[in-house]
């Protein structure tokens, strides 16, 4: 095994062992009416994004998952994503090609669209507990912490690069300017799975997917709109963090 | 060993099972029944909450980015209703990252009632608790109780005028006082018989049009600049809610400030109205009496 | 002495070059105890090398021998007494030498306590409270003697009878003392479990339940609390409140104390509801888990086991695990078995010491002397205890077919009256169970046991028993 490997090991043990021994003392709660510990599990969700500015999307997600124990699991995912551009993002777009076409002009940042995604990632749970709906109708829940990663795919259209303008007047472009990549990408989420029996619970998140954002400065207009699109990439672009809130259903097997 | 298998090797040491219990001869009789009647450690009726939320950020703003600390005093009428009264102040509000974005590269600015940033404000709303639930964690078993609230209150407001930029720092125009809606919702964890801890989030609401800054209309932000292009703005001839002085002298980096004044009458001449809403997430520490 | 001196300060020079073991424990592996004086030195020395269970026996030769080394052993034996928490050897030494008297206040105070509850233990009742009584109020060990004196008082052996509100008074005066560490806390645990069980035998019921829910949660007699509260409830008529309280024993969480007495209590509050086939399951888990523990446990109480060997079936994991249901780790927690084992381990650890060293002679004999006592001591304390619950289990199984004659009595009413139980109890609804105040946390009763829920489970049952012929109070 490699130093490395050898390296990341003892880290995840020494992670780990505090925690076990946390968990050593008698556990407050048993047993517990819904174990997840060695159990598959099989989910499915939706989800919209949320603090959108010039993007929004709606995702389609499946999940598969195993829970090593009551508070760590590994998922598993891959989603479908539609998305496009806010009103906002058009009406910036259509302001500036009602202005001469003179100069240069840089992109805008967080542009990128999520189209597909493929994701895999360790679940924390260290907290399972209860709340009261009615008179004597609990619910039970895991709150978790979800950290993970994997690739997205992407694509970008430009609201200030046009290759056709149709209408100065009314700020209308034919072709917009549009790049596609496959980029990889961070994830974190904080979820809770309330359980509606021993082989199910609703499924509610709040994630973020963050990817290194990428665009063009100093595009000559006049060229862009002749169909000659130039400029250099953005040396530092930053990075898109996109919000989503996700709800769905896991089956436990 | 591959670093997967490790993994589960790792993992599978803190996967200790839990004792199975004997089976409860009672446990399907319809002959008998069970209830929990737990009384709560630390009642809350009739007893006084003291929370600081030292730092606000905004979440989810596209032109404007507020953070802010918040006190709220909260009074637990029974456990299930209380009244809250919440003064806050904005300590840092400015342009966001979005909108200074957008006006370098494509030279586009927000409307001016799409720009207006909160000051300071108070509110007081009623709050309910209508679920109350506890969990495990980390060995331990901890109460928490998920609330709502809405209410009103009012809130100074301000515009910036002159962007940063290597004259300066960005100047500001105070935009009056406006009424401010909130509500939100959240989680309060008792720890103990008297701290508490609230994660909550919050909308701060404010609308209207801008159409005073720093107390003058549009006719005297008219006047003043006719005054400022004919040598000086003498203050003549403007209501008496107009302050003046806000465009007279210079800024501690030498910025003139009555080059304020056509900015501001540009923002009040816009027109139109927006509602704007200011969520943040509060994490707030208290202390009940 | 000044051989032995010059003995030490050399094989000290000598430890001290080479890094060895300490000069202590190197100057008392070949010291004599052929005197008291002899004793009372090796008994220092020992003290000195920390080896305070073994100082214990040739502290107490010179302890027991009249002369100038008799006071000053005394004091040392308590000191060495305190920092072991020894509780069989030095106390009973005391109890066997009552005319021994320490040089301050406070270590007279503390040879009355042990003193007095070595009289306490072996039934001197009567010698026991005289000398429980001469420790002052305001002294640090009051709550625990005045404990053990409510205990005397109450005691039914004791002579004159016992006098109950005198004993009441003595331990609310337990509650009344703070701080004292762990121990305080302990005793004034133990103070409140013995008023709660004094008011139930003065059949002040609503008392005795209060009082039994003020034992803290987090004490060692709490389960004990737990179980002992649904008397006084069922008493009171508070059948939901007795049947919750019991029912709550069987808690994952407590599954290492031992109450087999509970699902007798169980069973009876369901057999006073005319709940027969409850009732039956009940009984019949009680005997399949108890029955083979009451065999066991007659065979290892008959047997003529070896102080080694009745140490053994609570220090050997395996041995320990075969005694079952809690009653291991229940003898474990015993306070006087737990002391032996404890006193027993640190013997051994001194005895690696004194080896490591090459020691034969008068210190070694000396631990194994002593060695051999606290083995005996504890193996008693433990076939003391087995016995006990040996005949407890006893006396339960019998009640538990008491308790099936009369449930077949009943059954026989019943077909007798032509009463049909299964419609008479599905026609009856289940009282509706108590709904608490605005400040109480409701929650069903699922399987899912909480720790801090455990004792604030209530029941409602329905009344099986037909209207006519209720079945007579077993309260």
């Amino acid at each position: 095994m490699s130093f490395i490997r050898v390296l990341a090991l003892a880290g995840l043990a020494a992670l780990l062992a505090p925690a076990r021994a946390l968990a050593s003392p008698e556990p407050p709660v048993q047993p517990r009416l819904y174990p997840v510990g060695g159990r598959f599990s099989l989910a499915a969700t939706v989800g919209i994004s949320v603090f959108d500015t010039l993007t929004r999307t709606g995702t389609l997600e499946v999940r598969a998952g195993w829970d090593f124990s009551e508070w760590l699991g590994l998922d598993a995912s891959v989603t479908g994503a539609l998305s496009g551009h806010t009103a906002l993002a058009d009406r910036i777009g259509q302001h500036l090609l009602q202005t001469p076409a003179v100069g240069t002009v840089d992109d805008l940042s967080d542009l990128w669209q999520l189209k597909a995604m493929v994701l895999a990632g360790v679940r924390l749970a260290p907290v399972y507990g209860k709340f009261n709906l009615g008179a004597d109708l609990p619910i039970r829940f895991q709150a978790y912490l979800w950290l993970g990663g994997g690739a997205a795919w992407l694509d970008r259209t430009s609201v200030v690069i046009c290759r056709n303008v149709t209408s100065r007047e009314q700020g209308t472009c034919g072709d917009w300017f549009t790049e596609s990549r496959v980029a990889p990408v961070a994830s974190a989420a904080l979820g809770l799975r309330l359980f509606t029996g021993v082989h199910g619970a609703v499924v509610l998140e709040l994630r973020s997917l963050v990817w290194k954002d990428d665009y063009l400065l100093g595009v000559d207009r006049a060229a862009a709109e002749a169909g000659n699109v130039t400029g250099q990439r953005a040396p530092s672009p930053g990075f898109t963090n996109t919000m989503l809130v996700q709800l769905g259903y896991a089956f436990i097997f | 060993m591959s670093v997967l298998g490790a993994l589960l090797l790792v993992t599978a040491l803190g996967a200790d099972p839990e004792p199975t219990p004997p089976p409860d001869p009672l446990a399907g009789s319809p002959n008998v029944q069970f209830r929990v009647l737990e009384p709560k450690p630390f009642p809350d009726a009739l007893r006084h909450e003291l929370t600081l939320q030292p730092f606000v950020p905004q979440i989810g703003s596209t032109f404007t980015t507020h953070w802010l600390s918040s006190f709220t005093y909260t009074f637990h009428a029974t456990e299930w209703l209380g009244l809250r009264l919440q003064p806050f102040w904005v300590w840092h509000a400015q342009r966001s990252r979005f909108s200074s974005e957008l006006l370098s590269r494509v030279r586009q600015d927000a409307a001016a009632p799409s720009s207006v940033m909160l000051q300071w404000g108070a509110v007081a709303a009623p709050e309910w608790s209508p679920i109350r639930g506890k969990f495990t964690a980390f060995g331990g078993t901890v109460r928490y109780g998920f609330v709502l609230f809405a209410g009103a209150g009012v809130g100074g407001t301000e515009i910036e005028l002159k962007t940063a930029d290597s004259v300066g720092p960005a100047t500001y125009g105070s935009t009056g006082l406006r009424m401010v809606a909130t509500g939100g919702a959240g989680f309060r964890v008792q720890l103990g018989q008297r701290w508490t801890v609230r994660l909550e989030v919050q909308d701060l609401i404010h609308w209207g049009s801008v159409s005073h800054i720093n107390g003058c209309n549009a006719t005297d932000l008219h006047t003043l600049d006719q005054q400022r292009t004919s040598g000086g703005i003498t203050g003549a001839g403007v209501s008496s809610q107009c302050n003046v002085g806000a465009f007279q002298g210079t800024t501690g980096g030498g910025y003139d400030r009555s080059n304020d004044v056509s900015i501001a009458q540009a923002k009040v001449n816009e027109g139109g109205s927006d509602t704007l809403h200011v969520v943040g997430v509060y994490l707030g520490f208290g202390v009940e009496l | 002495m000044r051989r032995q001196a010059f003995l030490a300060a050399l094989l000290g020079a000598l430890a001290c070059a080479k890094g060895g073991p300490s000069p202590e424990l190197l100057a008392v592996a070949r010291a004599p105890d052929a005197s008291p004086s002899d004793a009372l030195a090796l008994g220092q020395a020992l003290q000195a090398a920390k080896l305070d269970a073994t100082s214990i026996g040739p502290l107490r030769t010179a302890a027991a021998s009249p002369g100038p080394a008799q006071a000053v052993a005394i004091d040392a034996l308590l000191a060495a007494q305190a920092r072991l928490d020894d509780q069989l050897l030095v106390p009973a030494f005391l109890a066997a030498h009552p005319d021994l008297r320490p040089s301050t206040p406070e270590l007279q105070e503390r040879a009355l306590l042990l003193r007095g509850l070595e009289l306490q233990r072996t039934g001197a009742l009567e010698e026991a409270e005289k000398v429980l009584r001469r420790i002052p109020a305001g002294s640090p060990l009051a709550p625990r003697a005045r404990y053990a004196l409510g205990i005397v008082l109450s005691d039914p052996r004791r002579p004159g009878g016992p006098r109950m509100q005198a004993a009441l008074d003595e331990l609310q005066a337990v509650l009344d003392y703070g701080g004292g560490g762990c121990e305080g806390t302990e005793t004034r645990a133990l103070a409140q479990l013995a008023i709660a069980r004094l008011l139930y035998g003065l059949r002040q019921d609503s008392a005795s339940a209060a009082a039994y829910d003020r034992v803290p949660r987090d004490s060692r007699v709490w389960a004990e609390s737990l179980f002992e509260r649904g008397y006084p409830r069922f008493r009171m008529g508070d059948d939901g409140g007795a049947l919750g309280t019991v029912h709550a024993t069987q808690a994952p969480q407590l599954r290492d104390a031992f109450l087999p007495e509970a699902r007798i209590l169980e069973a009876t509050v369901l057999f006073h509801a005319c709940l027969y086939l409850e009732t039956r399951g009940i009984l019949d888990g009680f005997t399949g888990t108890y029955r083979p523990l009451s065999e066991r446990l007659r065979t290892l109480v008959e047997r003529r086991a070896s102080a080694a060997e009745e140490v053994a079936l609570v220090t050997d994991p395996a041995q320990r695990a075969s005694l079952g249901e809690g009653l291991g780790q229940s003898l474990l927690a015993e306070p006087r078995i737990a002391a032996g084992l404890r006193l027993l381990r640190t013997l051994d650890a001194e005895r690696a010491q004194l080896t490591s060293v090459g020691a034969g002679g008068a210190a070694l004999e000396q631990l194994d002397g002593v060695r051999e006592e606290a083995e005996q001591a504890t193996a008693q304390s433990i076939h003391a205890r087995l016995a006990e619950v040996s005949a407890s289990l006893r006396d339960l199984l019998e009640q538990a077919d008491v308790l099936r004659f009369e449930m077949t009595k009943g059954e026989k009413e019943l077909l007798d009256a032509d009463v049909d139980q299964r419609k008479l109890l599905a026609a009856r609804s289940l009282p509706s169970l108590p709904t608490g105040g605005p400040a109480d946390e409701r929650w069903r009763v699922d399987g899912e046991w909480w720790s801090d829920e455990i004792g604030f489970q209530r029941a409602t049952l329905k009344d099986g028993c037909p209207a006519q012929k209720a079945t007579p109070s077993v309260r």
